[in-house]
């Protein structure tokens, strides 16, 4: 039983990892779409 | 029609990976000595499978990158650096949680812990040393550090020959102790980390061409203003 502690916490804080740098990049992604959005829209209005 | 190759490519991620957890969970085999513990064997391997060809990847950008300078050898280089930090992360945390119950102890000195935790210093080094060189020298020093940190590739897989280790050995020259079943598996989860690279590589090289878009509106910007 303790073993399958092991296990499930291995394959558990692997998937964390896992999820965590995808949910980064996928914030740093919409982070930068809204401030090129924002550039683009204020460019527009100046021209 | 990139939109379509890319959500089939991520459902093809998906679906491999669920039939990878299938296949560790309920189709291989309960080892004999070491019983429910060795599954980690499955995850263990495949990270460092791809961390080893994440880094390969950073050494072959880094040689075009020297030879042709163009910026998205670079960009593929540093994309590929971090997720084979990533994983070689996983291979240390994984590699611990399973010696602990086997071994007695959470890490030993052992020559392929030990060039592996090399390993992962040198490529963590790679990615401070990009926040850190200057404007101009960044890329050059990156990619010349790049090819030289793969040395520890080689040596790293190679540690087990070597040197004497108590690290198990799965390919030895009288052939691959495991079973069918649990090569089959492995495959399986090989293939699934695979997938599951190329998607954050193609998601990480993606921000940071973004990264670049949003520094040229941005000069254009204080161009504008300037005027």
């Amino acid at each position: 039983m303790d073993n399958a502690w092991y296990l499930f916490s291995a394959y558990g804080i692997a998937w964390i990892i896992i999820f965590l740098y995808s949910y980064g990049i996928s914030r740093r992604q919409k982070s930068l779409e809204n401030q090129i959005a924002e550039m683009k829209e204020a460019l527009k209005q100046d021209s | 029609m990139r939109r379509w190759v890319s959500i089939a490519f991520e459902f093809s991620t998906l679906a491999t990976m669920l039939g990878a957890l299938y296949a560790i969970f309920l189709y291989a085999p309960i080892e004999k000595t070491m019983g429910i513990i060795q599954k980690i064997f499955y995850f263990h391997v495949s990270s460092a499978f791809l961390s080893f060809f994440a880094f390969f990847i950073v050494f072959v950008a880094s040689i075009l990158y020297l030879y042709r300078r163009d910026r998205k050898w670079d960009i593929l280089a540093q994309s590929s650096a971090e997720i084979g930090v990533i994983f070689c992360t996983l291979v240390l945390i994984t590699g611990p949680i399973w010696a602990k119950p086997i071994w007695n102890v959470w890490w030993t000195w052992d020559p392929r812990l030990t060039t592996t935790l090399i390993l992962w210093f040198i490529y963590v080094s790679y990615l401070m040393l990009r926040k850190m060189a200057g404007e101009g020298q960044r890329e050059t020093f990156a990619a010349v550090f790049g090819i030289i940190g793969f040395i520890n590739v080689p040596i790293t897989f190679l540690a087990i020959r070597i040197w004497r280790t108590i690290h198990p050995v799965v390919v030895r020259s009288s052939g691959i102790s495991i079973t069918s079943a649990m090569l089959n598996t492995l495959i399986i989860t090989i293939v699934a980390f695979t997938l599951l690279f190329f998607h954050l590589l193609m998601a990480r090289i993606r921000l940071e061409r973004m990264r670049e878009d949003c520094g040229e509106m941005r000069a254009l910007w204080e161009e504008r203003d300037n005027r």
